[in-house]
């Protein structure tokens, strides 16, 4: 093991390793969410955010008219957009996560079909979807207009922090406590199941 | 062969003195039993006999990967095919040769292309293959398809050991892994004074191999190696490595669309280490979807993009809707050979073969000429840098 790395870049991979788990934990909760409510592990679960994110893209370069080539926007302009890409890519991925569920599992679920059934239900609706995107894309990379900068903010002990890993922490917090209010405090949620809400 | 075991299998699930469908679980069984004489007749007992004569149009096939994480290789490879046979058909309207490329998609993956090509080498109007785009797989279909007497050329598989594997049918457009990494370290130790290189490979074949003999070539001017699984997101891990070291050069073995990410990051990290990759890089995506942190990059590949080959061509590539990219150019080549020894009046498997190993084809990439091991011959390997949005070769890399 490589001690001396260990040592000087501890603080900066300690954050930038907790920016990443940020991403992965809120991926993870949609997992949970469905295995705690539907008991059925939800292959197309990256699907979902594929599309989400698919969806952010087109707002970007199309409706908000950012450019692969333009400077980064600063300002009003920049949260402007951020909001509007965020509240495109979560009514994408709601859309595509109910369809997905209509077209893949309920039927499934009504007559009672074996977990192994929805299952493989659930690979192929992934599949599909891959497929789908992989011919609308031609299977080439698409590339991100960059919204915002990224700048350095400060360092710490050899640990540069970043602008949009700072987002990233702050905004993943956030999500998960409002997460967590709505299923406790909601009727909604819990109508759906046997109160799963303890399953998270 | 397959045909016996579906008529096997039409008379076996059928009541012989009614001709009605028997019972259903029995009828199961038989398809069970059938389907695996099928799978096992396809593995073992294919004899497409390459004297078959070919009714109707002859046809040009490519194989590589259409689908899957690798399509995009796989689909630059195809249009550089789709486009010659346009131009060829366009030239010759008379020619016995159907306008559709047939299609053999395998993923890029050796246990898909084991099934599938026996299939491919008992299509008998298929008369010659532009592939297979990976060496895994082309190890396992180059001996069905020499049994079949069906000649290849591949415009991408770089392992050096591929001619074992279908030595009368096999030949290759593009030099060998052994040549390229050395290359690609000349090229960044030429370009960078003293140059301290870290190298980082993607864990995939070619990326290992390549890395190899990168390593070999640099001795004592590396720093430091890594290795980022294809796919990897986030690059900070090797990032922290690299500034650790203070290499002042990354060579990375890897494909454009990880290197893209990579090199972003890269930057975004504040680091102004030069970034060198090989020919997996070398793609007109690479400098779209990297931008400003493409600038400078140093790269190196046995094949040449179509937009430098020839810039018209690559326009009216563009215009016909077909994007090219890493090795369109090398299969533009290998189809225009194949096509120009239908045009020369060769119409079977044997004779076409006969024509591509004896004579030469000038292509917009090289001559190709092969050798006794189907190898060309007097080819170099490239280098080039991105300049202001476009990638520029920069020349034949020097020994």
């Amino acid at each position: 093991m490589d001690f001396a790395l260990l040592r000087d870049a501890f603080w900066g991979l300690t954050f930038d390793g907790i920016a990443l788990g940020a991403i992965y934990a809120l991926i993870s909760l949609g997992y949970t969410l469905v295995y705690g409510v539907l008991r059925l592990i939800n292959f197309a679960h990256s699907e979902v955010f594929m599309i989400g994110t698919f969806a952010a893209l087109v707002t970007a370069s199309g409706l908000m008219g950012v450019k692969v080539e333009d400077d980064p926007r600063t300002g009003g302009s920049m949260i402007l957009t951020l909001i509007i890409c965020l509240v495109v890519a979560m009514l994408a991925s709601a859309i595509t996560a109910v369809l997905v569920e209509i077209v893949a599992y309920r039927r499934l679920r009504q007559r009672g079909a074996t977990k192994l059934a929805t299952l493989i239900s659930a690979i192929g609706v992934s599949i599909s979807l891959v497929e789908l995107f992989r011919i609308i894309t031609d299977s080439l990379p698409r590339e991100f207009p960059r919204i915002m900068e990224k700048t350095f903010l400060f360092s710490y002990a050899g640990a540069d922090i970043r602008n949009d890993k700072v987002i990233v922490i702050i905004a993943a917090g956030l999500m998960m406590f409002a997460l967590e209010r709505f299923i406790t405090k909601s009727r909604c949620a819990c109508e759906r199941s046997p109160c799963n809400a303890s399953a998270l | 062969m397959l045909t016996p075991a579906i008529t096997l299998y039409a008379s076996l699930s059928r009541d012989t003195r009614t001709g009605k469908a028997l019972h259903m679980k029995k009828n199961r069984v038989l398809a069970v039993v059938a389907a695996v004489a099928m799978a096992t007749s396809s593995f073992v007992a294919f004899a497409p006999s390459a004297s078959a004569a070919c009714s109707s149009k002859l046809k040009i096939a490519y194989q590589g990967p259409l689908t899957g994480p690798e399509a995009a290789l796989g689909i630059n490879e195809l249009n550089g095919v789709k486009f010659a046979l346009k131009k060829f058909l366009a030239a010759n309207k008379s020619a016995n040769v159907d306008p559709v490329v047939y299609e053999v998609d395998d993923q890029g993956d050796p246990a898909v292309a084991g099934p599938i090509a026996p299939k491919v080498a008992a299509e008998e109007c298929v008369v010659a293959l532009v592939g297979p785009a990976y060496s895994g797989a082309s190890r396992v279909s180059l001996p069905i398809y020499e049994a079949a007497m069906l000649p290849i050329i591949t415009p991408s598989a770089t392992n050096p050991t591929l001619w074992d594997f279908g030595k009368t049918v096999f030949h290759r457009a593009v030099l060998t892994d052994d040549y390229q990494g050395p290359a690609l370290a000349r090229l960044v130790t030429s370009r960078v004074k003293n140059a301290k290189v870290f190298l980082v490979n993607d864990a995939t074949d070619y990326s290992v191999g390549l890395a190899k003999t990168v390593d070999i070539t640099l001795a004592g001017r590396l720093v430091g190696k890594d290795t980022t699984p294809q796919g990897t997101t986030d690059f900070t891990a090797t990032i922290a490595k690299i500034k650790k070291a203070k290499a002042t050069a990354v060579i990375y073995t890897g494909y454009f669309s990880q290197a893209s990410v990579f090199v972003k990051q890269l930057r975004d990290s504040g680091s102004k280490a030069v970034f060198a990759a090989g020919d997996g890089v070398l793609d007109a995506q690479f400098v779209k979807l990297a931008r400003k942190a493409a600038e400078g990059v140093l790269l190196s590949a046995p094949a040449i993009p179509m937009e430098t080959a020839s810039p018209k061509l690559a326009a009216e590539m563009v215009k016909a809707g077909w994007t090219p990219g890493v090795y369109t150019t090398e299969s533009y080549d290998a189809a225009n050979f194949f096509l120009e020894a239908i045009k020369a009046g060769n119409t079977t498997r044997a004779t076409i073969e006969k024509y591509v190993s004896t004579k030469s084809h000038k292509g917009l990439s090289k001559t190709l000429k092969f050798d006794d091991k189907g190898e060309v011959s007097g080819a170099d390997v490239n280098g080039f840098t991105i300049k202001n949005g476009k990638i520029v070769l920069l020349g034949a890399i020097k020994a």
